[in-house]
């Protein structure tokens, strides 16, 4: 390993390359804190080049390494689960084009998310996808993750707005994949990177579409006295031909807490569930399509509709859902945050299930979910220095994805699997589907050194680390 | 093996190479058992579906047995509430769109060419006027693999991140890596209104010759390939309107494919094909908008299958027939150019100014179609070069398709397209030679 810092060092500078313990306690963990291993060495790449010097120096040593964004993930993508060379990419941040008229731009992996969006409002364009992290997470993490947010019901996840990639194989080997216009003979490839959890190389850059911003938004707080009758009024707008931009509820116990917290938003106590939905496109298209939601939600059983009336109005509105989080942050130390999805119409079953999963284990759930696609997040507060009520969450969150795939569903809509749900792939997939994945991966990766012991099962060690690799320790996560 | 399809197999010398036997499985079972027994022989298959694509893809090397998908060919679920229907492979496009009909919902695939199948409709991946992206249609899929295994991927479900999208893999990649046995399809909701306008577009960029085989060793003149004016920025404009879902320029000289169904117009004119849909009001605003800016009339429904058909490789009544059929893909703002190019070098051109798609055709002929297809071939090149794209061979003879590699030369990443190849199918069982780099 001291061979390989050495030659890290030479190779990108020392100033890019960070080796004492000190330094590599930031790296130990991402956004699930609970499955933390500190990596070997961190390198900080500037360009792809050094992207380039920084993979073939490990392939040269036979040591892994874990892309790693802005570590905003939740399922320990990020993690040096197998040790091995961290290559973080934050300094790669630069839009390096913008093509308004042609509707997209090219962005090194470190560009935050956010800042994309901003970057190009002037021209009346934005990058859809947006989830919670966005003020922090990267564009290469989203791609790594396929991230998506609330917005996905009408605008898609990170797939549907990536033509292209430029990658460094795992052997180092720098290669584009896709372009602009997104109908290249590869782009099945761009689609396989996609989601792909940083197990086949190093994103470099990405040619990322543009998507032009909606005439007109307009903003509704639907407020019902129970879970089921929020879900029915989602399945209504659903079925009656409607594409909302998002379609968010929160449960009476997440209303709770926020309305106990800095981000209260005026929510009545009572209030069995809140659903929020946004609709944008055409003014004329959105007015009348506020009146149909309307009449869906008092029909469904809503006591009480409200239309935001300024942008002021519809921040609080977005507020009962973004606060959510932080809001839980006052209940106990450590929250963990669920991701599962189920057929939409399971919604209200399921959300009786995983509240009866974690009441009998006497835990504080609360429950934030994207209504339209079916996408639940159950959460956890917990604290984690009491061994028992850990193990206690632990079990809840397998049960729940058990249920969670019993109706339908499957284990992971946003999060992805990293470590957290490696073992759970086989509640999904069968041996041979596994196979056929590991036959893509053997494609792009056939030493297993790009971010190991993520998305495929493991027993109990980190049988994927190349085994050629020495002085190198398997130690379990 | 029924009668049917050992005709079928009897009078298809595809590429050449005789098919010594015909398999046509009856679920995705049998198919993947079909493939162990071939692989079992060292044999390969041809994978046919519909059979509108035979003539597409590089030629087929070799096999020796004609496997038929058409015997997959149930609905096995269509679920009316969520929006998603789990659909075998052989199952025409026609029924599968029939059958969802009732639902109030939509199947978002419309490529060319009657026929289809949903296999081959995403092996192929065409794109079509509404749904230029065939694997934005698809949630999960379950592949059969060259030895015989069946492998699943996604799921029914719209938000999903569980290990490697591979339906993604699949889908465009001409049955190289394994053949689609079903696939969960994403439904879109129907639409509140529809309307098809058709307006003139003034000529411009009228290059001297048009229809003529460029001369030998000459090129198209860069004052023929200029940007476009005021008719090429109308276009996109008319294309990017809010509820716009198709738009389509047809050049005069397939004009006469769509009388009937449009309003009679200047015959040196050509039509801009614009579908609106979505909301009522909304679509009535952006219907205002081409009627005041484009003189645009209504078109009757059939003008957008014909212009459909324009972009595929079928003979159609009016048209001349292409025996050449070749697709650019460049950014928006260089369509009007690339569409100037190949029309400079003797093609008929339909562009699709939204989608930077340029659909070239030409009937090769007269003295000797090597040269007028060269021709043809660099102003594609050209085009797609100065447009940031790529250009594919849609249709051509063979001798076409043996001397040029239909999807491009895929330079640096032909190693990795033979790793995967060599990964999933070791030992070319399916469709040998077809998929770029004549893997």
């Amino acid at each position: 390993m001291r061979a390989l810092v050495e030659r890290l060092r030479a190779e990108l500078g020392a100033e890019a390359v960070l080796a004492r313990p000190e330094d590599l306690l930031a790296y130990e963990a991402d956004g699930l804190t609970l499955s933390a291993r500190r990596p070997d060495a961190v390198v900080l790449p500037r360009s792809a080049e050094e992207v380039v010097r920084a993979v073939r120096a490990c392939a040269a040593a036979g040591v892994p390494f874990v892309p790693r964004g802005a570590g905003t993930g939740l399922s320990g993508g990020a993690v040096a689960a197998c040790g091995g060379v961290v290559i973080e990419c934050s300094r790669m941040d630069r839009i390096l084009e913008v093509h308004p008229e042609d509707r997209y731009a090219v962005v090194e992996p470190g560009v935050i998310n956010a800042d994309l969006s901003r970057a190009v409002a002037a021209h009346g364009l934005f990058y859809a996808p947006d989830p919670s992290s966005q003020a922090a997470c990267t564009i290469g993490g989203n791609v790594a993750e396929n991230s998506g947010g609330p917005h996905t019901l009408k605008y898609g996840t990170t797939t549907d707005h990536v033509l292209g990639v430029e990658l460094v194989l795992p052997d180092g080997e720098l290669l584009r994949l896709g372009g602009p216009t997104g109908f290249a003979p590869d782009q099945g490839l761009v689609g396989a990177v996609v989601g792909s959890e940083g197990t086949l190389g190093v994103v470099t850059k990405v040619w990322v579409r543009l998507v032009p911003m909606p005439e007109a938004v307009e903003t509704l707080l639907a407020i019902f006295s129970d879970v089921v009758s929020s879900c029915r009024a989602v399945g209504a707008v659903i079925r009656s031909g409607l594409v909302p931009a998002a379609l968010e509820i929160v449960d009476q116990r997440t209303i709770r807490a926020v309305e106990a917290s800095v981000y209260a938003a005026g929510l009545p106590l009572d209030a069995g569930a809140v659903l929020l939905v946004e609709l944008d496109g055409p003014a004329a298209a959105v007015a009348a399509q506020v009146a149909r939601v309307r009449a869906l939600a008092a029909e469904a059983g809503a006591t009480r509709v409200e239309v935001a009336r300024d942008a002021a109005e519809r921040a609080r509105f977005w507020r009962a859902r973004k606060g959510a989080f932080g809001a839980m942050g006052r209940l106990a130390p450590d929250l963990y945050v669920h991701d599962a999805v189920v057929p939409r119409a399971k919604l209200p079953e399921i959300l009786e299930r995983v509240c009866e999963i974690c009441d009998r284990r006497g835990l504080r759930l609360s429950n934030v979910f994207h209504a339209g696609d079916g996408n639940l997040h159950p959460n956890i507060s917990f604290d984690r220095r009491d061994p028992g009520e850990l193990a206690r969450v632990l079990a809840a969150g397998e049960e729940i994805l058990r249920a969670c795939v019993e109706a339908g569903g499957v284990i992971s809509g946003e999060h992805g699997i990293g470590t957290e749900k490696r073992d759970y792939m086989p509640l999904l997939f069968s041996e041979a589907d596994l196979d056929a994945m590991a036959r893509l991966r053997e494609a792009f990766d056939p030493e297993r050194r790009s971010n190991p012991g993520k998305v495929f099962p493991t027993t109990r060690f980190c049988v994927e680390a190349n085994p050629k690799a020495r002085g190198y320790e398997r130690v379990p996560l | 093996m029924t009668g049917a399809v050992a005709g079928a197999a009897a009078a298809l010398g595809v590429d050449g190479v005789e098919l010594r036997e015909a398999l046509e499985p009856a679920s995705p079972e049998a198919l993947a058992d079909a493939l162990r027994g071939v692989a079992a022989r060292g044999g390969a298959v041809l994978v046919r579906g519909g059979g509108t694509r035979l003539g597409c893809g590089n030629p087929l090397r070799r096999a020796d047995a004609l496997l038929s998908t058409r015997g997959l060919a149930r609905i096995v679920e269509l679920d009316a509430d969520e929006g998603v229907a789990c659909v075998e492979a052989g199952v025409p496009l026609a029924a599968l769109r029939a059958a969802v009909e009732p639902t109030g919902w939509e199947l978002p695939l419309d490529p060319p060419g009657a026929g289809s199948t949903l296999g081959g409709a995403l092996a192929a991946a065409a794109p079509g006027p509404r749904h230029p992206h065939p694997r934005d249609a698809v949630l999960g899929m379950e592949v059969a693999l060259a030895g015989g295994a069946r492998a699943r991927s996604g799921g029914r479900v719209v938000k999903n991140v569980t290990g490697y999208d591979l339906p993604k893999l699949f889908t465009g990649s001409f049955g190289a890596l394994g053949v689609i046995a079903s696939a969960w399809i994403r439904l879109r909701p129907r639409p509140e209104r529809c309307e098809l306008l058709v307006a003139p577009l003034a000529a411009e960029n009228a290059a001297p010759g048009a229809g003529r085989a460029l001369a030998p060793g000459e090129a198209p003149s860069a004052g023929r390939a200029s940007a476009g004016g005021a008719s090429a920025a109308l276009a996109l404009a008319a294309a990017r309107l809010p509820t716009a879902r198709a738009a389509l320029v047809v050049d005069a000289a397939l004009v006469s494919a769509l009388r009937g169904h449009v309003p009679v117009a200047d015959r040196d004119a050509s039509l801009l094909l614009v579908e609106l849909a979505g909301d009522a009001a909304a679509v009535a605003l952006d219907a205002d908008a081409l009627r005041e800016r484009c003189r645009a009339e209504p078109a009757a429904p059939e003008a957008l299958e014909v212009a459909r058909g324009l972009t595929g490789a079928a003979a159609l009544p009016g048209a001349p027939a292409a025996d050449l059929l070749v697709r650019v893909d460049v950014v928006a703002t260089r369509v009007a150019a690339a569409a100037a190019r190949l029309r400079a070098a003797g093609a008929a051109v339909v562009a699709q100014p939204a989608r930077g798609l340029v659909h070239a055709r030409l009937a090769l002929g007269g003295d000797g179609p090597a040269r007028a297809c060269d021709a043809l071939l660099a102003a594609a090149r050209a085009a797609a070069a100065e447009g940031a794209g790529g250009v594919r061979i849609e249709a051509a003879p063979r001798s076409v398709r043996e001397a040029h590699d239909v999807f491009g030369e895929r330079g640096p990443r032909l190693a990795l397209l033979r790793r995967l190849k060599q990964a999933f199918d070791p030992q070319g069982v399916l469709n040998p030679g077809r998929f770029a780099g004549r893997l």
